[in-house]
């Protein structure tokens, strides 16, 4: 249970009342708020429902699943040699070492731990990319604990403002309502809203941020003159 | 052929087929759009419909990249087998030439 589920029975009501307001007596024509609900296009209790029932538990369990699956391809077995000493065994032994290679820095013949392995060289490997993807996830959950942190906040700060005392003032005929309330009601609106635009803006640059990361790797073969060849002298060493 | 080759063909094969399979599961890593907040009203609900676009890209791009490989390892192992097949007649013949003593 993070901040934003403790904090947002205590506000639900209260964002009823600022939605409800803003629905049937919009805010003042000059008022800040109007920047923000036209940017998001949503009211600010539905902005706090979004987040508080979205919070990336799914997105770290698929992470979860593709680290393990990058693990599988780290200790997958390719013969790195087949002991014949020809142009066919190096044929194979160059064939080998590529297909590993591209599958996991790990699992190239001569490769060390693997633990100083640059991220870059790391992405350039099939189980990199998976690790990659994996990243994306959690950035991305990431993000929603960031944001959901920044709702609670914001909620925080207008529970205790003098604009939750005026909405909670005792009910008034609709017809007549308050310039006050509306006032008020736009002010907790705009409150709301900063913070719901603040997390829009950040999972913008997140996608920004990660472009190419997720590409398709492409293999490159290695470069031989030939492949297998039958005419030429195989030494079976054993 | 030869142990050695026997083994490592079923070592290329083996490892060809967990490749494809683990393609074949890639899609059921996908938590859905909701996951990503693709279901969120307004802009909001567009920043988390782009995030899971990029999410499908790049688990359908390893779900390539291990379907390609697995193909990859399996075809190796069929030239290894057919090499070492080769081998086999052509040391075969060789033996039924060779006078009886």
């Amino acid at each position: 249970m993070d901040a934003l589920d403790r904090v947002e029975p205590v506000a639900r009501d209260l964002l009823a009342r600022v939605d409800a307001t803003l629905v049937r007596h919009g805010a003042p024509p000059d008022h800040p708020i109007w920047t923000d609900l036209r940017r998001l296009g949503t009211v600010p209790g539905d902005a706090v429902a979004f987040f508080h029932r979205t919070d990336g538990t799914d997105l770290r369990s698929a992470a979860a699943r593709l680290r393990n699956q990058a693990e599988q391809y780290t200790v997958a077995a390719i013969p790195p040699d087949v002991h014949w000493h020809s142009t066919a065994g190096e044929s194979y032994s160059a064939h080998a070492s590529a297909l590993a290679a591209h599958l996991s820095s790990e699992a190239a013949p001569g490769a060390g731990s693997g633990t100083g392995a640059g991220a870059g060289a790391d992405e350039s490997t099939m189980a990199g990319r998976l690790r990659a993807t994996a990243d994306y996830a959690e950035a991305v959950a990431d993000w929603f604990c960031r944001s959901r942190d920044g709702m609670a906040m914001a909620l925080a700060d207008v529970l205790a403002s003098a604009e939750a005392l005026t909405m909670r003032s005792p009910a008034h005929p609709e017809s007549t309502v308050a310039a006050g309330v509306v006032t008020a009601a736009a002010d907790i609106g705009a409150h709301v809203l900063s913070a719901a635009a603040m997390a829009r803006a950040a999972g913008h640059d997140l996608l920004y941020d990660s472009q190419g990361r997720l590409d398709l790797l492409v293999y490159r073969a290695p470069a031989l003159s030939q492949r297998y060849r039958f005419d030429t002298t195989i030494d079976l060493s054993r | 052929m030869s142990a050695n080759l026997t083994a490592a063909v079923a070592a290329l094969r083996d490892a060809g087929a967990e490749l494809t399979e683990a393609s074949a599961r890639m899609a059921g890593h996908d938590p859905g759009p909701a996951g990503f907040g693709g279901d969120g009203p307004g802009a909001l609900g567009e920043v988390g419909r782009d995030l899971y676009r990029y999410w499908q890209l790049g688990l359908d791009a390893r779900a390539r990249e291990a379907s390609a490989h697995g193909a990859r390892l399996d075809d190796l192992a069929g030239t290894l087998s057919a090499a070492g097949s080769g081998y086999a007649s052509a040391e075969d013949s060789a033996r039924q030439r060779q006078p009886e003593e």
